[in-house]
């Protein structure tokens, strides 16, 4: 409620601890993001990347129970006068498991199941159905059975479904982490798209950072419960603490870095390429 | 063993019928069952929702837990032999009537299970039976979760028999040990499961309270059918019930 600005969603000095546990999950987060922003989460495991999620989409602290000061705010609303029904109207949620978030049978009742909880009308339903499912590239999948699909289509299904209750934000956790390149490039290629045609704001985390170099605009470094880094990839794979971060890099950069130490290193496979170019006309030349 | 309950999808005019109608039949043959116990009468029973879950085509997709239920009731039968205080006779003809209404009450709700989609089943529970969504959707959520707790409990096994938990071993003392090492991992399994499901849940809106549904399957002529059809039997059996016919004492 302290600075009315235009952003989508804010957190003030946010610290969490979970129920039974001696430290906080979470360390005075000060973060402000815009409406179309596309942020990746990066940092080793028990960072608080999932925590920081959680945050945003209301399981903690109405899921999860604990404690927590300072505040997070949606649309300038405090996110805790909220119940996370209804923070899910505005925020889409996709977790790591596609297992665990495939919630009915077949894929048509999966799409209608948000828009039946939240009382969209039924004529309403089949346009929204058919536009979620176009944007994550699966339309043809209607009618299957969820059991029967890879676990990539579930990803996107679970995208999908997200997209149908026409959210302003999607929040992603490790949405690759079960998936092999070839998936998890997928679901990246989606999120940009969506990202690009329509503006939709996208928030997620994940350990592959060679993806997030890819697709991301902003990069956010965790560490401990604590943001200890925050730019564009470049700033934040250039900075000279990244290494102590217990980080992983994209392996152009690692290598660049660990070689040429001194040169701007490169932080996607193109721009390796082209940095090998350039190694190798200075040493012939 | 994977898919006791679960949706078989087939063309069949089972398969068309309203959910209501579905559970009208089931409950009305979990009725008569129960008012005989005469075991011709109960054999017909049996057989009557044979043909109807044969006119669903899913008797073949049940045939497995078919087998596994009259091995079952063949162990009801012989426990009535061993353990009842009377004639023999009567003892073996009570056993074989548990067994087979067991079985006809287990197949019939079988085959409305495997031919209604379970959307259905929640829509009809809820909207026209009025229980609360909340309990419907749990119950149906477990039993979903049944194949899948089936084929965790296999690779449970498989993971203990690797560490050398010695499920298999003829001992029933350390037989009964191993069991329980392997359903602890199972509990805490499904445990997370339902935690994370009910995750998903919340953030896409449940327990909103205005809720609309997408589709309602409708009610056509043959659903009236049945359903006067199942009352008609279910008077029919009680005046036959009062007169005496199809019960032994
Ligand atoms: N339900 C919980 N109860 C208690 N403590 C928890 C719970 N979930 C996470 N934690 C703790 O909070 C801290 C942050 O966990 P979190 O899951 O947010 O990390 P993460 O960055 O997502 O890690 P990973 O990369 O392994 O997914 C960890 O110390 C973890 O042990
Ligand atoms: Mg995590």
């Amino acid at each position: 409620m302290t600075t009315s600005n235009n952003s989508l969603i804010q957190l003030n000095n946010f610290s969490y601890q979970y129920p039974h546990t001696a430290n906080n999950a979470l360390k005075s987060i000060n973060l402000s993001l815009k409406k179309g922003s596309f942020v990746g989460f990066a940092g080793p495991t028990g960072a608080g990347k999932t925590t920081l999620i959680k945050s945003i989409n209301g399981i903690v602290p109405h899921f999860e129970g604990g404690t927590f000061s300072g505040e997070v705010l949606l649309n300038g609303k405090a996110a805790d006068t909220m119940s996370t029904a209804e923070i899910g109207r505005s925020v889409g949620t996709v977790l790591d498991d596609p297992e665990a978030q495939i919630i009915c049978l077949d894929v048509e009742q999966e799409l209608v199941f948000g828009m039946e909880n939240y009382g969209v009308p039924p004529a309403e339903m089949e346009q929204r159905m058919q536009k979620a499912l176009a944007s994550v590239g699966i339309a043809h999948l209607l009618g299957r059975s969820t059991a029967s699909l890879s676990g990539g289509q579930k990803q996107r299904l679970a995208i999908a479904a997200a997209l149908a209750m026409l959210p302003e934000v999607l929040v992603l956790d490790e949405p690759t982490s079960e998936l092999d390149p070839l998936g998890s490039e997928e679901v990246f290629r989606v999120l940009k798209q969506l990202h690009q045609e329509q503006g939709m704001t996208i928030l997620v985390t994940e350990q592959k950072t060679d993806l997030l170099a890819r697709y991301c605009d902003q990069l956010v470094i965790l560490r401990e419960g604590e943001m200890v880094l925050s730019g564009t990839p470049r700033e934040v794979f250039q900075h000279p603490d990244i290494f102590e971060l217990g980080v992983a890099l994209p392996e152009v950069t690692e290598l660049a870095r660990r070689y040429y130490p001194q040169a701007e290193p490169p932080i996607t496979l193109d721009e390796g390429v082209q940095f090998c170019r350039n190694v190798i006309q200075t040493f012939g030349g | 063993m994977a898919r006791v309950i679960e949706y078989i999808y087939r063309d069949s005019i089972i398969h068309q019928l309203n959910p209501l109608s579905k559970l009208a039949w089931a409950l009305g043959v979990m009725v008569l069952a129960l008012t005989f116990n005469d075991p011709y009468y109960l054999l017909a029973l049996l057989i009557s929702v044979g043909l109807v879950g044969l006119t669903g085509r899913v008797m073949k997709d049940l045939s497995g837990v078919m087998k596994g239920l009259s091995i079952f009731a063949l162990i009801l039968v012989l426990l009535q032999v061993v353990f009842y205080h009377g004639a023999y006779r009567e003892a073996v003809t009570l056993g074989i009537a548990m067994g087979l209404r067991m079985m006809t009450v287990v197949l019939s709700f079988l085959v409305f299970l495997s031919t209604t989609q379970y959307k259905d089943i929640i829509l009809v529970l809820t909207e026209k039976m009025k229980l609360p969504y909340d309990y419907v959707f749990m119950f149906m959520t477990s039993l979903r979760f049944v194949p899948t707790f089936l084929n965790e409990a296999i690779q449970v096994g498989y993971a203990q028999q690797v560490r050398g938990c010695p499920i298999d071993s003829g001992n029933p003392w350390r037989k009964m040990k191993a069991y329980i090492a392997v359903a602890l991992p199972l509990v805490l399994i499904s445990l997370k499961k339902a935690e994370r499901l009910a995750i998903a849940m919340e953030t896409r809106g449940y327990g909103s309270n205005n809720r609309t549904y997408y589709k309602e399957p409708i009610i056509s002529t043959l659903d009236y059918f049945v359903i006067f059809l199942v009352v008609v039997l279910i008077i029919g059996a009680i005046i036959l019930r009062c007169k005496g016919l199809g019960v032994l004492h």
